[in-house]
């Protein structure tokens, strides 16, 4: 590559947005609410800032005479300031003068309620000072995140009110990955001194083009027992190392899915070589333009792309007996137990003989299975399932920030609501705050059942013995409260929750796959299915109500919602009409019937809960 | 050379399919659990049609698609007849109350298919499962080439995928299909599973990626649209709660030709409102005319009893209103139905019928009465002992032949071949025969007042 591949350390570029300039007194005659130091301090060496490390690259890139007299041949500027674009808020969309009210520093959660309106910036003299010394040792981001981390995180990318909702940390981050992924693209044909205007003409016209995937990484596995589960902690280690191998191209990860952008067709193959080499197939959504021409559009915004499927290699048009019974993608080389020479001949005989094939078989003995799970025979188990939905998750943000933006700048030409779209870096927020809502729950639930009563093979994905079913519906309370927590303005009648909790309980025995299978088709708000007899479907936010209808029901009319379910097997209409018979022969279900007449609750689930519910109270069959 | 595709185009039969017990068995898992998929794969179909169907030398090409089911299991233990012994028991999923729709590519052969048959489909055959009814429902489906979701399963091969129109897969979902040759699994193909997407006919797609065990929404909820159907006729909703339970009774043990009779013969009765009557015999006859309450007159039962409470269900839970319109049936009537039409139109041509101008009143329930009570052959002996008696039933002015008469419908009666051992639905059938020549005080004022 003719230019450098150093860092171009973009993360730092919106460092001054910390200080408070008019405080300071350092604002310049007739700038509006600036934040670069060039525009404030004017003579920075005279601040004692030493124009060398390539977070001052960052920093000053702006001012083309100081670049052309400190980094003449440098490219980073131009990357940076592409990041800077790819990775803005709304914002940026919206003309200056659109939203004529006082700036608001600080930011405001779209999904939480407490909020903060206090100004995080420095606003002292030393603490300019300070900072400047500490650019001054060229600090890594780690450095740089330890030390103003928690303003980076209260500070809001833009200031305009309704438009702060994005923290500067997130937009900064998501600068810093995508400038180290524009640096390795081949930027030969521009000339680094040309002026910016210019520098966007020229990439227009080139075919530099950046690549989003999302990906879901899968197993080809079906597994079926506790020793065939040591697939999770397969599959929790290669997401780690794939992130730690890719630490720019991951723009984000949870769950068992990636988000990762790449510079060429070569950097997403290899990536996807990385997969495949670690034994997984996945699903891909991808988005593919223009640089200019994804920062139009918003990044990750995967509106008309579907789903692929992507297969570690070409398989085998003919696959000969015998056939591997765990993935049944290949022929079983391996016979399990037999070949296993860690398993001693009294456990041979207790375990059932398989055919497995190479990697069936040493994804059983090399990855640690479930431990707990095995001895739990007794009772029931509930299999709990987290998952987000990215797309959902973009369309409640964005009628939660219309509904913001028109509150904090009533003025605003309707226009610019109704083409108001998520940014990338606010997804980002919320991906950081789904994390801890996931390591809160797994805290509540070891607080609620006791360590050696849960297994914990993803951070999703949770398997807990049950001294009695009706302990699922305290999972639920619980779960409806953590949500309430963390995040309280997503639940509401009008947008739907994005994350989706799933429920399967079972003997401890049932197979495995069958509980996987469900979980990869679950789409509402709140699912539990009761293994051989039904699935019960809610909305979280009616969770608590109905939760409590149903117990109350339960006591008393178990069997009449048995009946009522039953008709609602063949026709929920027709069980709607059930529910109206009052009198002598009526079920007498009337708190049912209004969770029923305003959708919050169909028959059959209502049925499903009333089998959790606790025994107790006479039974009316 | 399929001579058919070669002359016409590619053309496909639509068949339903409907089976009580259905084992789609997947492979076994650590030797104790068989899954029972819940799609139809392509070679299943091609494997049950073909030893239905047996021909060498032309190939089957079919998908289907299932339409609703339920999943249940059982536990068996297989016999090792070598050993005598019993092996460690499988739990063996397996889906009850299966419909589905079967697509067939059409061929010089396939064209050939009865448009109604029984068909031997899936595992566990000796044990009662797979016993499949066919019946079609269209013919010569001109396909659509388009892109969706495969909702199947079938073989990743060049034959497959042309006769199938499938030109382009864009999002392949691979897994393997086992190929039996001689009833045995010999080797395991490729194959495109459910939720690839492809460009192909539109027969084999779905819209939106296939889900297990959707819950019944709406639109596929069967009993909906005849609900929402009656609700636009208004019905009334002060129907008395007695006559509609009793005919519900009776529609759900005996059908709709028995709750017609029996209606009938509440209209006679002076204790009903004819109007009431009326409008409960509308509903009955457009249930007996929609689908899925014509074949299944319990379903009906279960509206008609709640026919008071239509217009509230409306109001309460808003159902959308372009709801679509309950598919129309052919009733086909039952052989008790069929036995009641023909002994009514015997009865009704014969000459001591045409003679009476009067059959009413006291004498046609006292025959009926009898008839319930005691048979046909102790009604003809009371018929014959106690003329005189009988005689003295009639109403002045009718002519004697009134008891050839009932002589004449009790012996046709007798010489069919369900009704005698259903006395009560004779009586209803007798009571059905009455004649009336004038009408009556009642249905002219009801006339003036309508009018």
């Amino acid at each position: 590559m003719p230019h450098e591949i150093d860092d171009p350390k973009a993360e730092f570029h919106d460092i001054g947005k910390l200080l408070n300039w008019d405080a300071l007194g350092l604002k310049k005659e007739n700038e509006k609410d600036p934040h670069e130091f060039e525009k404030c301090v004017g003579d920075l060496e005279r601040w004692g800032v030493e124009l060398k490390g390539s977070a001052w690259r960052a920093i000053t890139r702006k001012n083309e005479d100081r670049r052309k007299k400190n980094w003449p041949d440098s490219y980073a500027w131009i990357f940076v300031s592409f990041a800077d674009e790819l990775a803005a808020g709304y914002g940026r969309k919206i003309p200056e003068n659109e939203v004529k009210v006082d700036p608001n520093r600080h930011y405001d959660c779209l999904w939480r309620s407490e909020s903060t309106t206090e100004d995080p910036r420095l606003k002292k003299p030393e603490d300019l000072k300070e900072m400047i010394q500490f650019l001054n040792k060229d600090p890594s981001w780690e450095e740089a995140k330890e030390k103003y981390g928690d303003r980076w995180k209260k500070r809001a990318e833009t200031a305009r009110p309704g438009l702060n909702v994005t923290t500067l940390l997130s937009h900064s981050e998501v600068t810093g990955k995508l400038a180290r992924i524009l640096a390795r693209m081949d930027w030969s044909d521009i000339d680094p001194r040309t002026p910016w205007e210019e520098v966007k003409k020229q990439v227009n016209k080139s075919h530099r083009k950046l690549t989003i995937c999302h990906y879901e990484l899968n197993f080809v596995q079906k597994p079926f027992r506790a020793r065939d589960l040591g697939v999770f902690s397969a599959l929790k280690n290669a997401l780690n190392e794939i992130e730690s191998e890719f630490p720019d191209n991951v723009l984000s990860r949870f769950e068992n899915q990636i988000i990762a952008v790449f510079e060429s067709e070569e950097a997403r193959e290899n990536f996807e070589k990385h997969i495949f080499k670690r034994g997984f197939f996945f699903r891909k959504r991808t988005q593919q333009g223009m640089i200019l021409e994804i920062k139009r559009h918003g990044i990750a915004n995967f509106k008309e792309g579907h789903w692929n499927f992507h297969f570690p290699q070409e398989l085998p048009e003919k696959i000969e007996l015998p056939l591997c019974e765990n993935c049944q993608m290949a022929q079983a080389a391996k016979k399990w137990p037999q070949d296993c020479p860690e398993v001693t001949p009294e456990k041979e005989e207790e375990m059932t003989p398989e055919d497995l094939c190479e990697d069936c078989f040493d994804l059983r003995e090399r990855h640690q299975p479930l431990r707990k799970l095995p001895t739990w025979r007794e009772g029931s188990v509930v299999w709990l399932m987290i998952h987000l939905d990215i797309d959902a998750l973009r369309t409640t943000l964005t009628c939660l920030h219309r509904c913001f933006l028109q509150e904090k700048a009533p003025n605003i030409k309707k226009r610019w609501v109704k083409k108001l779209e998520v940014s990338y870096p606010m997804l980002v927020d919320f991906f950081e705050d789904y994390k801890n809502y996931l390591k809160s729950v797994h805290q509540t639930l070891d607080t609620l059942m006791g360590q050696e009563r849960i297994e914990h093979p993803m951070d999703h994905l949770w398997c807990i013995q049950l001294n009695e079913r009706a302990e699922v519906l305290d999972i639920i309370e619980k779960l409806y409260e953590l949500s309430l927590e963390s995040f309280p303005k997503l639940l509401s009648d009008s947008i739907s929750y994005p994350i989706r909790h799933t429920l399967s309980i079972s003997n401890p025995k049932y197979p495995f796959f069958q509980h996987w299978r469900f979980f990869q088709d679950a789409s509402e708000e709140v699912e539990i299915q009761l293994v051989n007899s039904g699935v019960a479907r809610f909305r979280m936010k009616d969770s608590q109500s109905i939760l409590q209808v149903i117990t109350e029901t339960a006591k008393d009319h178990r069997a009449s919602l048995h009946k009522l379910s039953a008709i609602a097997t063949i026709s929920p209409a027709l069980a709607q009409l059930a529910l109206l018979e009052k009198g002598e022969h009526g079920l007498k279900l009337d708190e049912i019937e209004s969770l029923v007449k305003t959708k919050q609750l169909d028959l059959q689930s209502a049925r499903i809960l009333a089998n959790l519910a606790p025994k107790g109270g006479k039974n009316d069959g | 050379m399929d001579k058919f595709t070669q002359e016409n185009g590619r053309r496909y039969r639509k068949y339903r399919m409907t089976a009580q017990l259905l084992c789609i068995g997947d492979r076994m898992r650590a030797s104790i659990f068989r899954p029972c998929l819940r799609v139809l794969p392509g070679t299943t179909l091609e494997g049950a049609l073909r030893s239905q169907f047996p021909n060498p030398d032309r190939c089957v090409y079919t998908v289907g698609r299932l339409i609703r089911y339920k999943v249940d299991s059982l536990a068996y233990a297989p016999r090792d007849r070598a050993l005598n012994t019993s092996v460690v028991p499988i739990q063996t999923e397996f889906l009850t109350d299966v419909e589905a729709e079967i697509y067939i590519l059409l061929n010089d052969w396939t064209v050939k298919f009865p448009e109604k048959f029984t068909l031997r489909i899936g595992a566990m055959r000796a044990h009662g499962f797979g016993i499949a009814e066919m019946e079609m429902t269209k013919d010569k489906i001109e396909p659509e080439s388009k892109g969706g979701y495969l909702y199947t399963r079938i073989p990743d091969t060049t034959k497959w995928k042309n006769a199938l129109g499938i030109k382009n897969v864009l999002s392949p979902v691979y897994g393997y299909l086992p190929i039996p040759e001689r009833g045995a699994i010999t080797y395991y193909q490729r194959s495109l599973f459910e939720n690839t997407y492809l460009c192909a006919d539109d027969v084999i797609l779905a819209d939106t990626p296939q889900k297990t065990e959707e819950p019944i929404t709406f639109d596929r909820d069967p009993i909906a649209p005849i609900l929402v159907s009656l609700a636009k006729e208004n019905p009334p909703q002060n129907l008395p709660a007695h006559l509609l339970n009793s005919v519900a009774d009776v529609l759900a043990k005996y059908g709709y030709a028995i709750a017609d009779l029996f209606l009938g013969d509440k209209s006679t009765k002076k204790t009903s409102d004819e109007k009431q009557v009326e409008a409960i015999k509308k509903h009955i006859a457009f249930l007996r005319t929609v689908q899925p309450t014509s074949n299944n007159p319990t379903l009906g039962a279960s509206i008609i009893k709640r026919l008071n409470l239509i217009n509230e269900w409306k109001d309460s839970f808003q159902p959308p209103a372009d709801c679509q319109e309950p598919p129309r049936a052919d009733p086909t009537p039952d052989p008790l139905e069929k036995e009641i039409n023909s002994v009514i139109e015997s009865i009704k041509k014969s000459q001591a019928y045409e003679q009476v101008k009067k059959f009413k009143g006291k004498f046609v329930i006292a025959l009926a009465d009898a008839y319930a009570l005691y048979g046909g052959e102790k009604t003809l002996q009371r018929l014959n002992e106690s003329q005189q008696r009988w005689r003295a039933s009639v109403r002045k002015g009718q002519p004697e032949d009134v008891v050839d008469l009932a002589r004449e419908i009790v012996q046709t009666i007798d010489s069919s071949t369900l009704l005698p051992s259903h006395p009560q639905i004779a009586r209803l059938v007798i009571r059905s025969l009455q004649k009336d020549s004038q009408p009556s005080k009642q249905h002219s004022t009801q006339r003036r007042f309508e009018r």
